[in-house]
């Protein structure tokens, strides 16, 4: 068992999807994570070993060499896309209850704010953290994020932006998540962020990248 | 000293009277401060000019970038805008399926029917350095026909149909380039945002086995003609700074503010001129007149020893405070009076 984990969680760490994949070359032909997920259930490993000791630990490893620019952003979405192509397996274990996410953790990029690419990065290693995740997508309103935050107890909330003119609105949202639903947590990101800026408007937490959004959720 | 020649002594390391100015503003900024920007322009003059040449009409662009909603570019991407005068984001790629790639060519019109014939008249009626600005940004221009995520698995894989793009989009650029440096403009520039904050987006490697060609071909086309070489990039580029001075570039804008400012002067300080920048992300926006003049201070320090090298360049974002703007050529200007006195 332990061995077909760690095939597994190399073929995230690699971005290895499937066996058609050409990505990575040096393991061009082998199983990706689509087989070996699938392999891994048919042999009767539990779909929670699955996710915690296969996928979560190879996501958690290029997620960590990201975080030390040891890997690139294509690196990190390769293993997203190898993340997903095991995870499209354990959903129905998810809806059955028979596998279980940490928790809930909602994403979007702030009103005024159309970009995505830091947000979703973010997005795919959380839930490669074996995290569900509830993306709002981009220019998301105060309400919308609140709405979400009624809708899914105790979870966690997470805010992107790239523009100077739009982390300001970041503030705001913050300010009426706090108010809506006490006791929330809220992490926020993007370019222009620094910790000081987080402290000031009110979050509990700051993250220079996404290995770091998933530590301050897992701690 | 004419404002021609500063920019030239500045990047010959020719010891030039001042940093040559050189004032960008986002769209916002002449939309709805343009007063402001008039009165900085006027106390601050740039040394700088456009060439006043025209690209050909494009046959599918339609909308206005600057305004809020959704506008088609002349490479028929559709970009969202949110906000009036920022820049959007393109949301529906044209070539995010590559089933569309067989029947697409880049826009040829815009080369082929420009109109370059005024180009020659304006560099010789201005004493001004004229720089022009290009279409070329072959990562970009991909991102924004295939979509970021889709361009990035396919620097992964490499299918045929990527290969294929970058040859097509190459090809434009290439004319691009030729088309300019056969006026008299003084230098063409190109750009592609290469940097995250911390480092580069894509392996230093994969840049140099796929991009650093290309842009070595841009290089040589406008050092063939005599032209210099402006490059932009957002982000965190020091990687790649080596690259950029090997293949010929004369002057690069790049988030300084990022990177170790210091350290990029130990390395790369007299082999490449440093245009701009002060930090966009924090001290213009939300920092005090005292960091503007901060700030120019620690790129004087780091950067420029009176010899040149330096162009004093920022960028005035649409929320930016027009004091810290004026601080930041105030305080040039003091620096480079220290060393003349």
């Amino acid at each position: 068992m332990e061995e077909l984990l760690e095939q597994l969680a190399v073929c995230v760490e690699r971005g290895k999807v499937n066996a058609a994949s050409p990505y990575p070359p040096d393991m061009k032909g082998e199983d990706g994570a689509d087989e070996l997920t699938k392999k891994a259930l048919d042999e009767g490993i539990a779909p929670d070993d699955v996710l915690a000791k296969g996928l979560v630990i190879g996501m958690g490893r290029v997620g960590q060499k990201f975080s030390e620019n040891k890997v690139f952003v294509p690196d990190l979405l390769m293993a997203a896309k190898a993340m997903s192509a095991g995870m499209a397996y354990l959903k129905p274990f998810f809806e059955a209850g028979e596998a279980h996410h940490k928790g809930v953790f909602i994403i979007g990029t702030v009103q005024g704010d159309l970009h995505d690419i830091g947000k979703n990065l973010v997005a795919m290693v959380v839930e490669g953290g074996g995290w569900k995740v509830v993306d709002l997508g981009v220019d998301v309103s105060p309400e919308k994020f609140v709405e979400a935050v009624s809708e899914n107890d105790g979870c966690v909330v997470g805010l992107s932006a790239l523009l100077t003119t739009t982390m300001v609105n970041m503030e705001k949202t913050v300010a009426l998540i706090k108010k809506s639903a006490p006791g929330t947590k809220v992490v926020v990101g993007g370019a222009p962020l620094t910790a000081e800026f987080a402290e000031k408007i009110g979050a509990d937490g700051y993250s220079a990248d996404p290995q770091g959004a998933l530590s301050f959720l897992d701690v | 000293m004419t404002a021609r020649e500063r920019v030239i002594k500045t990047l010959e390391f020719d010891s030039p009277d001042r940093a040559p100015r050189d004032l960008w503003a986002l769209p916002g900024v002449g939309m709805l401060r343009s007063e402001e920007l008039e009165a900085v322009n006027r106390q601050y003059p740039s040394d700088f000019a456009g060439p006043g040449g025209r690209y050909g009409p494009s046959s599918v662009s339609r909308g206005n970038p600057a305004e809020v909603g959704t506008y088609v570019d002349d490479w028929a991407c559709e970009w969202t805008v949110a906000e009036v005068g920022v820049v959007g984001e393109v949301k529906n790629p044209p070539l995010a399926d590559w089933g569309r790639l067989d029947g697409w060519t880049p826009p040829w019109e815009l080369l082929d029917n420009a109109d370059l014939s005024g180009v020659n008249a304006s560099c010789a009626a201005t004493d001004k350095f004229v720089k022009t600005g290009t279409h070329v940004r072959p990562f970009e221009r991909m991102q924004f026909l295939r979509g970021t995520e889709n361009l990035f698995v396919d620097i992964m894989c490499q299918p045929e149909e990527f290969k294929e793009l970058c040859r097509r989009i190459h090809e434009f650029n290439l004319r691009d380039i030729e088309m300019w440096a056969q006026t008299n403009v003084d230098a063409i520039g190109f750009m592609d945002d290469w940097g995250t904050q911390q480092t580069l987006l894509i392996d230093p490697e994969l840049w140099r086995a796929i991009f650093k060609p290309m842009y070595k071909d841009y290089c040589d086309i406008c050092k063939a003609h005599g032209k210099y070489v402006f490059f932009h990039s957002d982000g965190h580029i020091m990687s790649i700074y080596p690259d950029l001075i090997e293949i010929g570039m004369d002057a690069v804008n790049s988030q300084l503010f990022c990177m170790n400012i210091e350290e990029i002067g130990r390395l790369f300080k007299g082999k490449l001129t440093f245009w701009g920048e002060i930090c966009r992300q924090h001290i213009l926006p939300f920092g005090a007149v005292e960091d503007a003049r901060a700030a120019v201070k620690r790129v004087r320090s780091a950067l420029d020893d009176g010899t040149g090298g330096v162009i004093a360049q920022c960028e005035w974002g649409v929320r930016d405070p027009k004091e810290n703007i004026e601080a930041v050529f105030e305080a040039w200007l003091e620096e480079n009076e220290k060393e003349t006195t």
